[in-house]
């Protein structure tokens, strides 16, 4: 356990050092944006959309009872932004990238690749993690506006085309209940969560050993410590953010 | 008056160990500068995890390595780098980057190493693919290669940005005779033309008497023979004389008639 916060240490320290001091590598950035970024864009739309639209169902069915169906639009959007919006498309980003990075590197690691990148004076990572860790810091806030604004279109969708809340009530009340310090809560989440899936995924990836099934047991620990990760920090965030950002003072 | 250069690397009593298991214990050598030097020794002996030593891939547990007179002990992975960019390393199974074509798997020590010029990078690339007999060869994926290839194209990356040492972890390993021949020539080619040092593991006594000028032969993670060629096969130890054994029996092994007679 100490070995292993040790090395996400050390890690996070040569990450913090490279930052500083290496020269940034557009090509491979620019390269990982499109797989992480625009390669995520459906899986975390779709994710956004649907949880959207279940919660404003399940909301909607509860609130209706009491005569306060009209809430039914500022429960999801702030839900969606503070924490559905920024959990889920991590979660999904994990996943997806966490998965596919750590079993890239962890190959490229028992197959010599990431020696060899020593053996030429190239620091594995200044040329795996940066580049990475730059396309995530990028693509996540994008990922999780875009997951949040599906969630909202698909409850309004919901509650206005299906259950029959006038269009005017619903965006009114919305509108009002829905601050900027919601929406800023949510996206300084994604950058946060953007930054453990990088660096739990290729920490298992450098680590990895044994061949292929320890690539594999790198890939399958990548995507659980991530989402653990994840869903902890997010407790965290949420009762620092509501200090820093708090859902009731803040507005722009 | 001593005309001999100084020695390329020089280890002294090197230690190493993995899981509490001693791999090196004690290791001394040296390795001459401009000359092949090939670590020979069976399986496990030691030999791969010492040649990682020479270019700080690894750290020893105590012991000294010094590079053309440079202590890289106490040296860091930014600090190594200088000294790795002139030590080309073929792996074991090539460690080919299968992301990358054959052009830019040759391309890519240069780039690394500042050479920023489209056409001087593809001059080069094509000059070393055609040294190890791949010309025109760029657009391939490592995927598409046979093993010898592989090799080819991994020496051909290790030679691009004309380093003044080489380090062949088991050139000839999981190669066919006909293609273990070839790649043995073409080692032995390049010493004798680029005048590269040149540090040479394997386990095959016949490429090392064809590559190489000096010998340490390894056991157990200790040095038992370290001197010229021509004097390997008189070495009176016992580990020595039972590895020239063994590598006789598995050159002409014993009829069935002299097993039952003895």
């Amino acid at each position: 356990m100490i070995s292993f916060y040790g090395q996400l240490g050390l890690l996070v320290g040569d990450v913090m050092v490279a930052i500083l001091t290496s020269g940034f590598r557009i090509r491979q950035t620019l390269h990982q944006i499109v797989v992480i970024g625009v390669g995520s864009q459906v899986v975390v739309t779709i994710t956004g959309a649907f949880t959207g639209a279940v919660l404003a169902a399940q909301t909607y069915f509860k609130f209706s009872e009491l005569g306060l169906e009209a809430a039914t639009g500022p429960v999801v959007s702030i839900a969606m932004c503070r924490e559905l919006g920024p959990v889920l498309a991590a979660l999904m980003v994990a996943g997806r990238m966490g998965s596919a990075m750590s079993a890239e590197i962890g190959t490229m690691r028992v197959t010599e690749q990431i020696d060899a990148l020593r053996a030429m004076g190239t620091d594995p990572v200044e040329y795996l993690v940066i580049p990475r860790l730059a396309a995530i810091l990028i693509s996540m806030p994008i990922l999780t506006a875009e997951a949040i604004w599906c969630g909202i279109l698909s409850s309004q969708f919901l509650t206005v085309d299906l259950f029959g809340i006038p269009e005017p009530w619903y965006t009114e009340q919305l509108l009002s209940h829905t601050r900027s310090s919601d929406v800023i809560a949510g996206l300084v989440k994604s950058v946060l969560f953007g930054f453990l899936i990088v660096i739990a995924s290729c920490h298992r990836g450098l680590s990895a050993k044994d061949g292929a099934m320890g690539v594999g047991q790198a890939t399958t620990r990548a995507v659980v410590d991530s989402a653990l990760a994840i869903l902890v920090v997010n407790f965290f965030l949420s009762l620092l953010l509501e200090r820093w950002f708090p859902t009731h003072l803040v507005d722009f | 008056m001593n005309l001999e250069p100084p020695p390329y690397f020089e280890i002294e009593d090197l230690y190493q160990a993995f899981d509490g298991q001693a791999v090196l214990q004690g290791v001394s050598f040296k390795v001459p500068r401009g000359r092949t030097t090939a670590i020979l020794g069976g399986s496990g002996a030691g030999k791969s995890v010492l040649l990682r030593h020479l270019n700080g891939l690894l750290k020893p547990i105590s012991g000294t390595v010094r590079v053309t007179g440079i202590d890289i002990g106490a040296f860091s992975e930014r600090q190594l780098r200088s000294i790795r960019r002139r030590i080309g390393v073929l792996f074991q199974d090539g460690a080919l980057f299968d992301s990358m074509s054959v052009g830019e798997n040759v391309a890519f020590p240069l780039r690394e190493g500042g050479e920023r010029s489209a056409k001087t990078i593809a001059d080069r690339v094509e000059e070393v693919l055609s040294l190890v007999g791949l010309s025109g060869q760029q657009a391939k994926m490592p995927d598409a290669l046979s093993g010898g290839m592989r090799k080819r194209v991994a020496l051909a990356r290790a030679l691009a940005p004309r380093p003044d040492c080489i380090l062949y972890d088991e050139p000839t390993a999981g190669l066919d005779p006909i293609l273990s021949e070839s790649i043995t020539h073409l080692i032995r080619t390049l010493q004798s033309t680029l005048h590269i040092t040149s540090v040479m593991v394997t386990h095959h006594l016949a490429s090392m008497r064809y590559a190489a000028d000096h010998v340490v032969f390894m056991k157990s993670g200790i040095v038992r023979y370290e001197g010229s060629v021509s004097q390997f096969d008189q070495s009176d130890d016992e580990a020595v004389r039972a590895f020239l054994r063994a590598d006789a029996m598995a050159i002409s092994p014993p009829t069935s008639d002299k097993i039952e007679s003895s």
